[in-house]
C-alpha cells in the first residue's frame, strides 16, 4: 500500500471486504443501486482506538461511517460517526473523484475508543459513472509519543569512563574532543534535515551534449 | 482533504524550504547584519528592532513579494498519502493520455533525427561558434537550409488527442443521452458558468472603469483615466505584487505595463540573473541542438510572416534559443502533468506557433536577459497549460469544454446550426486559445487580454473571449452552411475589441 505515514505512525493491519452493492430483494436483474458498502473488521475479533483514516477516493460522492464498539455483551449497535460527507463537490464532474482524503477523529460524532468494526456506506447518486468504490483504506491508532529523534538517546546516556592519568600532555582532552564530535554530530543531522531547494549552479555533465536519441521509456 | 491546519503549516514549510538559500534570503540576512550598526537598533529588543528596520527599508515587501509569487505559482500542497505523480494530475487517465501523447511526439522527433542523420546534440566547432557569437543580434539575417524540417506537430493535431480523451469510468454510450457532450470535448470536468463568472470576474463589470472602454477618444480622461494612471504610479512606487495583481484586473497604461509585469512576476533583473542568461547564451554558442532547427524554422513559418512582429525576429531566436536549454525550466514539471524526455537537454519540444508566446512580450521589454525572464515566468505560470493534458481548471482541456459549454448554453441555436453544418465550433477557436489569441489580436488589444490573465491568474478569459468572438458575429455565422466558409467569417480578428466583448458577453447579455 503506497501513502506515507508520519512518523511513528503504523497503519492497523485489517481485514476489508470489497464494496458490496445495495441489491433490492427479489431483483432479477443486477441494476446500479448507486449505494456500496464495506465492511473493516480488525482480526482476531480485536479493538483498537482509530485516530485517522486515509483513503483514495474512486468516484464516490457521499460517505457514511458507522462503527461497532466494544462493550457489555449481547447484540453489538452500529453507531453512525459520519453522515453524508461530501467527496465530490459536484457529483456529476471530476472533481474531487480520485482524490486522497483523511478523516479524523475530531471530525466523528462519536466516541472511536475500543472499535471493532466499521462500515464503509458509499454513495454516488449520478448514474454517470459505472463503478464508485474507495481504495487504500488505512486506519491509523492515536500516535505514540515518540523519542526526540534528532538526538539519539544512548548518546546522552555516556557516562565518563575512569580517566586514566594521561601520561602525554599533548595528547587533547577526550571529554572536550568527545563534546565537540557530538556538537558536530548535531549539526550536520541538522543540516541533513533542514535541505534548501534553491539552485546552488549549474553543473555541467561531461559529455551530454552529445545525446543521439530520446528515450521515452 | 488537508484540514485547514495542517495544510497552513505544510504550506509554509513548503514556501520556506523553497525561498531558504535563495539570494533574497542571503541579501536579508546581509541587510539584517549591516543594521546592527544602526543607532536605532538596541541590543534588548533586537529582533524587534531588525524587523522594523526591514520593513521600512522595504525588504520585508521584496519578501512579501517572493512569498506571494510562490503562492501563486505552485498548487497547494496534496494530501501527504498521495504519490508526486498525484499532484501533477490527479485523474488517472489523463496522466495516461499525457504519456501516450508525449510518447508520440518523441516517436516523431526521433524519426526526424534519424531520417535526416542529425544528431540531437552536437558540440559546435570552434569557428562556427565564433561565427556564431559575431552574429548573435541579428541570427535572423541567417538562411539555414530549413526545407526538410517540419514542426513536430500543430495545435490541430492537439485538438485530434483531445477529442478522443475519454474517461472509462463514464458512462460514454454509442446512444446519445443527456452524457454525451455535443461538442467536441467528452470529459466530463468541472467548469464554470456565467453567474459564477461574472463573480470572479466581478473587476470587469459594467460599473466598473476598464482600459480598453473608458480611455476611449470619446471619454475625457478626467473621469477615469488619469485616476487610474495615479494609483498605478503609486502601486509602483510601493513594490507590492499582491496590489499590482489586483490593479491589473482594470488594465495597466501602457507605460506603466512593462514594470507592473514585471512587479507581478517577480522579476527583478539582479546580477546574477543577467549572468544565467549570459551562461545559457555561452551554451547556445557552443552546442548545437535539433530543437534549434525547430525553433528556426517555426519563427520563419509564423512570427517572420506577422505584420506587427517581423520586426523582433533576432529578439525571438535569442530567447528561445536560450529557453530551449534552461534546466530551471524543469521545475514546473512537477505540477505540471507533462514529464520531460529521458535526457540532459530541457524537456519544452516547440510545436508550430510557440514563439507567438514570446513576440508580444518584445513590444515591452528590449533588454534581452529581462525579455527572457518575464517569458520563463509567464511559461511556467500560464502557458505550458495551453498544451499539456491536465484537468486543472486552467488547462487546454478546461478551456476547451468552458467554450463549447458557455457557447451551448447562451447561444444553442448557433451552436445547433454550426454543428449541423459539420463546422463544430471548437475546430475554429481551439487555434486561438491554444495561442492565447496571440498573433490573431491586434497587439494593443493583445496586452489588454494579458493584463487580465496576469490579474486574475488564470486562463479562463480566453474561453469567455473566444464565445464573445462567436456571440458577436452570430448574425454572419447563422447563414454560412460549410466550415470553410464558418472559418472565413472567423478569420480576421485584427479589428475586435476585446474589453467591450467580453463585458457585454458576461454582463450585459439577457440569460
Amino acid at each position: 500500500m503506497s501513502g506515507a505515514a508520519g512518523p511513528g505512525r503504523a497503519p492497523l493491519p485489517c481485514a476489508a471486504r470489497a464494496a458490496a452493492a445495495l441489491q433490492l430483494p427479489g431483483g432479477a436483474e443486477a441494476a446500479r443501486p448507486g449505494v456500496a458498502v464495506i465492511d473493516l473488521r480488525f482480526p482476531r475479533g480485536g479493538a483498537a482506538d482509530v485516530q485517522e483514516i486515509v483513503f483514495k477516493n474512486f468516484y464516490t460522492a457521499f460517505l457514511s461511517l458507522r462503527v461497532q464498539r466494544a462493550g457489555p455483551p449481547g447484540p453489538r449497535r452500529w453507531v453512525t460517526c459520519l453522515r453524508d460527507h461530501r467527496l465530490m463537490p459536484s457529483p456529476h464532474t471530476e472533481e474531487g473523484s480520485q482524490d486522497y482524503f483523511s478523516l479524523r477523529r475530531h471530525q466523528m460524532l462519536c466516541d472511536m475508543e475500543q472499535v471493532t468494526a466499521l462500515r464503509f456506506i458509499l454513495r454516488q447518486p449520478s448514474p454517470a459513472w459505472l463503478h464508485f468504490s474507495i481504495e487504500e483504506l488505512q486506519v491509523f491508532p492515536p500516535a505514540q509519543k515518540s523519542p526526540q529523534q534528532d538526538f539519539p538517546s544512548w548518546l546522552s546516556q555516556l557516562t565518563p569512563p575512569e580517566q586514566p592519568a594521561s601520561p602525554h600532555r599533548e595528547l587533547p582532552d577526550p571529554e572536550k574532543v568527545s563534546t565537540e564530535v557530538q556538537q558536530m554530530w548535531v549539526l550536520t543531522e541538522v543540516i541533513r534535515a533542514r535541505q534548501a531547494a534553491a539552485r546552488i549552479g549549474r553543473f555541467d555533465v561531461d559529455g551530454c551534449y552529445d545525446v543521439n536519441l530520446l528515450s521515452y521509456t | 482533504m488537508l484540514d485547514p491546519d495542517s495544510g497552513l503549516s505544510l504550506t509554509i514549510a513548503r514556501i520556506v524550504q523553497r525561498l531558504q538559500g535563495s539570494s533574497l534570503h542571503s541579501q536579508l540576512e546581509r541587510q539584517a547584519r549591516v543594521s546592527l550598526h544602526k543607532p536605532e537598533i538596541k541590543l534588548e529588543s533586537l529582533k524587534e528592532d531588525i524587523k522594523d528596520f526591514l520593513k521600512t527599508s522595504g525588504w520585508e515587501k521584496k519578501l512579501q513579494n517572493a512569498v506571494y509569487s510562490e503562492l501563486n505559482v505552485f498548487p497547494s500542497p496534496c494530501h501527504p498519502a498521495a504519490p508526486p505523480e498525484h499532484m501533477k494530475e490527479p485523474l488517472a487517465y489523463m496522466r495516461k493520455a499525457q504519456g501516450s501523447w508525449e510518447k508520440r511526439i518523441l516517436k516523431s522527433l526521433n524519426s526526424m533525427c534519424t531520417e535526416l542523420s542529425i544528431p540531437l546534440a552536437q558540440k559546435r566547432p570552434a569557428s562556427e561558434q565564433k561565427e556564431l557569437l559575431n552574429k548573435w543580434n541579428e541570427m535572423g539575417t541567417d538562411e539555414p537550409d530549413l526545407s526538410l524540417f517540419r514542426p513536430v506537430y500543430a495545435p490541430k493535431d492537439f485538438l485530434e488527442v483531445l477529442m478522443n480523451l475519454r474517461n472509462p469510468n463514464y458512462e460514454n454510450g454509442e446512444q446519445p443521452s443527456f452524457r454525451n457532450h455535443l461538442g467536441l470535448i467528452q470529459v466530463p470536468l468541472k467548469v464554470k458558468d456565467i453567474p459564477e463568472l461574472k463573480e470572479d470576474f466581478s473587476e470587469l463589470g459594467l460599473n466598473t472603469g476598464q482600459l480598453g472602454i473608458d480611455d476611449s477618444a470619446q471619454v475625457p480622461p478626467e473621469f477615469f483615466e488619469n485616476e487610474h494612471v495615479r494609483v498605478g504610479q503609486k502601486v509602483l512606487a510601493e513594490q507590492d505584487s499582491a496590489a499590482a495583481q489586483q490593479y491589473v484586473r482594470q488594465g495597466c497604461p501602457t507605460a506603466l505595463r512593462a514594470d507592473l509585469w514585471a512587479l507581478i512576476l517577480n522579476i527583478s533583473n539582479q546580477p546574477e540573473d543577467i549572468l544565467y542568461y549570459e551562461q545559457l547564451k555561452s551554451n547556445v554558442i557552443q552546442y548545437d541542438l535539433l530543437v534549434d532547427s525547430l525553433i528556426y524554422k517555426d519563427v520563419k513559418l509564423t512570427a517572420s510572416n506577422d505584420d506587427y512582429y517581423f520586426v523582433f525576429e533576432d529578439y525571438l531566436y535569442q530567447v528561445l534559443l536560450c529557453f530551449s536549454r534552461d534546466t530551471s525550466v524543469l521545475d514546473h514539471f512537477t505540477y505540471s502533468s507533462a514529464t520531460p524526455p529521458k535526457s540532459y537537454i530541457r524537456g519544452v519540444i516547440p510545436f508550430h506557433g510557440f514563439s507567438m508566446y514570446v513576440a508580444p512580450l518584445c513590444f515591452l521589454y528590449h533588454e534581452p536577459s529581462k525579455l527572457y525572464q518575464i517569458f520563463r515566468e509567464m511559461y511556467v505560470r500560464f502557458f505550458f497549460r495551453l498544451h499539456s493534458i491536465s484537468s486543472h481548471p486552467s488547462g487546454i482541456v478546461s478551456l476547451c469544454l468552458l467554450f463549447e459549454t458557455l457557447l451551448q448554453t447562451h447561444l444553442p441555436q448557433l451552436f445547433y446550426h454550426l454543428r449541423e453544418i459539420g463546422a463544430q465550433p471548437l475546430r475554429i477557436s481551439f487555434k486561438w486559445m491554444v495561442r492565447a489569441f496571440s498573433g490573431y489580436l491586434a497587439t494593443d488589444q493583445l496586452l489588454l487580454l494579458w493584463d487580465r490573465i496576469l490579474g486574475y491568474n488564470s486562463l479562463e478569459v480566453l474561453a469567455v473571449l473566444a464565445a464573445a468572438v462567436f456571440a458577436f458575429r452570430a448574425v454572419n455565422l447563422m447563414e454560412v452552411t460549410s466550415l470553410a466558409a464558418a472559418e472565413a467569417v472567423l478569420a480576421d480578428l485584427s479589428t475586435l475589441k476585446v474589453m467591450p466583448l467580453l463585458q457585454i458577453f458576461l454582463f450585459a447579455t439577457v440569460t
